[in-house]
């Protein structure tokens, strides 16, 4: 065993470089590894633990109160599988102003933040105590830019009455303000009056935990027996906790995806690079490998002199890199816990790390291993007879390819690079399989950030118009058409609203919008079909078309209001915002249910070369408290999920790139190491440094542009196949030209060229150092 | 500056070492070369002998520019070698310089043809001049039939032969030759001997390092032994020829040319 550790180290002093480049790829790989994992383990922790700790509701129904008796709301709280319930609470839809920006909150009238049900976590300020007192949730606070003592205008009543926030909150029954709309907020029940238009109709919200609710088919059964107790369409909507943890979840669960994929990809090429070091190790050891056998090693003694060096760099990569990833993943897990009101998980768990750990340590034992029999069944006397020189075996076809090369004219030093590229096709291909990881690496990112793009313009496009409008419910829709065509500007108005429809066989209502005008131009993606053209006519998202089990071409019947139309879906259509479960038809179908229905928003595109800006300030003045008029400029569109998946995709760019640039530094270290005395003769005969370095340089280039050229489809391929099984985690699908617009063919051919970045990279110091061998030295060792 | 020169200001030595010193530095400095002072005029057949050690091979690789000297100077051919840079060093080996090494160091990927043609092609030379010279040296030294083998394929004389070749495709100033029979039997060693002898003959300058006072007395036109680091005999042989040691005409370093 002595002689083992001190032949290991031995070997190790002589192989320091590949030992720090072994250790750093092992670092990188199990650093993503562990974020992957992490991320995987404790992606529902922070959610189910405020769920837990803050009694939240596993249902909440928000009930129109015109239809229902506050007997019958009684009644539903009282079945037999409710363990729990919180409500009767009033609850109205009220626009707030702040500055220059409105958002409509659904304001609930609730005396405190406790109770049996979704206890509210204050964070600051205190809860509401007199009129004129609002509370709102952190997450909207900071989106909209104010804290405690900041004042509001309520433009839904005509006394525009004005709130003081006096307490932020989060509360564990609604995601954060980027992802769920609207934010909830609370007054004191005495307070509520204030805040309702005379002609505004409230709702009531009940807050329910049962005794079955694990599922969404339990918790469709619990709400199939609250739709019993009372009339029906009363209830306006429902929220269920699995629908807000699946929105909260979003960022995780699909940066997991791809890390989990990456982190497969890293340890791969992790494991191609240290099988390369270890064959390259063994093939100019085959002097010491005869001799210590000749002194008495075992060959398994020898293999584990290979397989030891690599595991003690692997054991310092996993010191570095696993601690490395587990901190990476506090950014996303904690930032749930954050919006929660959670503390920081400091859970402890030691599972990702020593999965990561043992998972890298196995892969590198095997990475070594294989190439590390060789040793092991080496013949003493051969192993000492081949003292090797490298280019003593070459095959017939790298000679004839040899021969083809030097009649391309291309200068000298460059074709003996270009020929020394393929002088060890086993450690080339290797090396080649990196590179391709790295560039399809990059290939994929960059087509998953141009899909995200075209999913963010696709999730914008009620912004994209030239002027968006939100009218509230005290100015009248016909005034502000009026208005608007009166303009000669105006070029078209789409105008629409969201409400709630029932559909038969579903028991929760799905989100509708009713669209006025020429809907179709807008352009919404299709997956299927094609868009509603009018009366009876309507388009559903994805998850709606599934869960109704609808095909297009089908007809379907809906309520609200307490009137029942049959639609016909003509299409299917992609929108992330609401996980597709979502329909779109005509207005003209909405008056059916709903005869005094009015839209509550327009989009108003321009004549050409009209001044958006002074038409909406024109716009906005006419009613300045209930018009909030905005440019399509002024949108945000950019969402906090993507921003973040955008991250996590940079880092695995930098990380996967850097394990191709060290795949590369090493078979180029070990090809210089072998052909050193070949370099030394070349130097000798006149080969100036700088020519020495293109050699090396071209040598690299080649595997860098074979690379480039097959990581180019890869990344494309990979690109498709994550994209649909992110699609899948998300629950939505993707329109196929989404994936299609993910590349632009210009720009494609040109991340071919990272290929021959990495190589140059990777190739740089061992050129230099090939350049800069001492000649003597090394012909004196012969 | 203290090489001499001609009438029209040219050395009229090929090859001028002025009081070089080498010494290695590691735990303990080490003295390769001390005080070396040599003048070799141009087709002279000069062989280096010395035991391990002695600094003879350190002797050639601050001729060949392979290495510095720590004091002194090196001129080859008006040129002042220790003042130059690596790259104009590179240069300086391929358009004066010819190397022959004791293991050939042969490019194994390389026909011998290619081998032949590389310092050529580094040095810019036109392929059609270059493949020409390459094929006269095919012929002169006997191995035309070989021109499209590779070394693997050769054995260590014919494999010397094509360094040797390699080494004059440039048509060099001076010729180094490092144990250039080393490696092969007495019989290779001889033949390649006899080729260096050839083209010494045409005047070629050609500097030997051997340790084989039988080969250098046979072959050279001067023999210059060193021991530990300093030249202790410098003879110019009358007869070289197949003369045996003792009829040496033996000068003192200090009167060597």
């Amino acid at each position: 065993m002595r002689a083992l550790m001190t032949k290991i180290a031995g070997d190790l002093r002589r192989r320091r470089l590949q030992f720090v480049i072994v250790a750093l790829i092992v670092a990188l790989a199990t650093g993503v590894g562990t974020l992957a994992i992490e991320l995987m383990a404790e992606s529902s922790a922070p959610y189910m633990q405020a769920f837990q700790q803050y009694q939240g509701a596993h249902l909440m129904v928000i009930y129109q109160r015109a239809r229902v008796t506050p007997a019958q709301l009684a009644a539903t709280q009282r079945l037999p599988n409710v363990t729990a319930s919180a409500g009767p609470w009033q609850a109205a839809y009220v626009p707030l102003e702040y500055g220059t920006q409105k958002n409509t909150v659904l304001v609930i009238a609730r005396a405190d933040p406790g109770g049996p049900v979704d206890k509210l976590h204050i964070v600051a300020g205190r809860w509401a105590g007199r009129p004129g007192e609002i509370v709102l949730t952190r997450s909207f606070a900071q989106s909209i830019g104010v804290s405690v003592g900041s004042q509001l205008k309520a433009v839904i009543s005509p006394y525009l009455p004005v709130m003081r926030v006096v307490g932020e909150v989060t509360d564990i029954d609604e995601a954060d303000a980027a992802n769920f709309n609207p934010q909830f907020a609370w007054v004191q029940p005495g307070a509520f009056a204030q805040l309702l238009s005379p002609d505004k109709q409230s709702s009531v919200v009940i807050l329910y935990r049962f005794q079955h609710a694990a599922t969404d088919a339990e918790l469709q059964q619990d709400n199939q027996e609250i739709a019993a107790v009372v009339p029906p369409s009363a209830i306006g909507g429902t929220i269920s906790y699995l629908a807000v943890q699946r929105i909260i979840n979003l960022t995780n669960t699909l940066a997991m995806t791809f890390l989990l994929a990456f982190s497969v990809f890293a340890l791969g090429a992790a494991a191609l690079i240290i099988a390369n070091v270890v064959s390259g190790a063994v093939l100019t050891s085959h002097r010491d490998i005869g001799i210590i056998k000749a002194l008495g090693f075992t060959p398994g003694q020898v293999i584990a002199t290979f397989v030891g060096q690599m595991l003690l760099a692997a054991l310092i990569g996993c010191l570095v890199g696993v601690p490395l990833g587990v901190l990476g993943s506090r950014p996303l897990v904690d930032s749930s816990a954050t919006a929660l009101g959670v503390p920081a998980s400091t859970s402890g768990n030691l599972i990702a790390p020593l999965l990561a750990t043992l998972g890298g340590l196995f892969v590198v034992t095997l990475a070594a291993w294989l190439p590390a029999l060789r040793a092991g069944m080496l013949r003493p006397v051969d192993a000492i007879a081949q003292h090797v020189s490298s280019s003593s075996r070459r095959s017939t076809h790298a000679r004839s390819f040899t021969q083809r090369l030097h009649q391309i004219h291309l200068p000298r030093p460059l074709t003996l690079g270009v020929n020394d590229a393929f002088a060890r096709p086993i450690r080339s291909l290797l090396t080649i399989v990196a590179i391709i990881i790295g560039v399809a690496t990059l290939v994929f990112a960059s087509g998953l950030h141009s899909t995200f793009q075209v999913i963010t313009n696709n999730r914008a496009l009620f912004d994209k118009a030239d002027v968006t409008i939100s009218r509230y419910s005290s100015y009248p829709d016909s005034t502000l058409m009026r208005t608007l065509n009166e303009q000669p500007e105006t070029k078209q108005v789409v105008a629409y609203t969201f409400f709630e429809l029932n559909v038969a066989g579903l028991s929760n209502p799905v989100t509708t919008i009713a669209m006025r005008g020429d809907s179709g131009s807008l352009g919404f993606p299709m997956l299927a079909g094609r868009w509603f053209q009018g009366p009876g006519e309507a388009v559903g998202g994805a998850s709606f078309v599934h869960e109704a089990h609808l095909a297009v071409g089908d007809t379907f019947t809906v309520t609200s209001n307490g009137h029942q139309i049959t639609l016909r879906l003509v299409g299917e259509y992609f929108d992330f915002t609401n996980f597709g479960r979502d329909i779109r038809l005509d207005w003209s179908s909405y008056l059916q249910l709903d005869p005094a229905a009015q839209p509550t928003s327009y989009l108003v595109n321009l004549q050409p070369g009209a001044n958006a800006r002074a038409y909406s300030q024109r716009i906005a003045a006419t009613a300045p408290d209930y018009l909030d008029v905005a440019t399509s400029a002024s949108s945000n569109a950019a969402t906090a999920t993507i921003n973040a998946l955008n991250g996590v995709l940079a880092v695995l760019v930098v990380i996967l790139m850097a394990i191709a640039v060290a795949g590369v530094f090493n078979t180029l270290l070990l090809n210089a190491r072998e052909r050193m005395r070949d370099t030394a003769t070349l130097k000798a005969i006149g080969m100036t440094p700088g020519q020495i370095i293109a050699m090396v340089v071209a040598s690299a280039c080649v595997l860098g542009v074979i690379g480039g050229i097959i990581g180019i489809p890869t990344g494309v391929w990979l690109h498709q196949s994550l994209l649909s099984l992110m699609s899948s985690a998300a629950g939505e699908e993707l329109p196929s030209q989404f994936a299609q617009q993910a590349f632009n063919p210009l720009v494609l051919p040109l991340l071919a060229l990272a290929g021959i970045a990495v190589a140059i990279i990777g190739a740089v110091l061992p050129a230099w150092m090939a350049a800069h061998d001492s000649v003597v030295e090394i012909l004196r060792t012969e | 500056m203290s090489h001499l020169t001609d009438q029209h200001g040219h050395s009229t030595y090929l090859i001028e070492l002025s009081n070089v010193n080498k010494t290695y530095n590691g735990s303990t400095d080490q003295v390769a070369l001390s005080d070396i002072t040599l003048k070799i005029p141009a087709g002279q057949f000069t062989a280096i002998m010395g035991a391990s050690g002695s600094g003879k091979s350190t002797l050639l690789n601050l001729i060949a520019g392979l290495d510095r000297p720590t004091k002194g100077e090196v001129w080859v051919d008006g040129i002042r070698v220790n003042a130059l840079g690596e790259a104009a060093l590179a240069r300086y080996r391929r358009k004066r310089l010819g190397f022959v090494f004791q293991f050939f160091n042969l490019l194994n990927q390389l026909s011998v043809l290619d081998n032949i043609l590389l310092p050529a092609q580094l040095a810019g030379l036109q392929s059609k001049v270059a493949h020409q010279r390459a094929r006269q040296l095919l012929d002169q030294l006997g191995i035309t039939d070989k021109a499209r083998v590779y070394p693997g394929q050769l054995s260590g004389g014919q494999r010397q032969r094509v360094a040797i070749a390699r080494a004059l495709i440039n048509q060099p100033s001076v010729l180094l030759a490092d144990e250039p029979t080393g490696a092969l039997d007495s019989r290779s060693g001889d033949a390649v001997m006899e080729l260096l002898a050839q083209i010494n003959e045409k005047g070629q300058t050609i500097v030997l390092v051997t340790h084989d006072a039988r080969l250098a007395a046979a072959y050279a036109t001067r023999i210059i032994s060193l021991r530990d680091g300093r030249i202790v005999d410098d003879s110019i042989l009358q007869a070289p020829q197949h003369q045996a040691p003792s009829d040496l005409l033996h000068l003192h370093s200090e009167e060597a040319v």
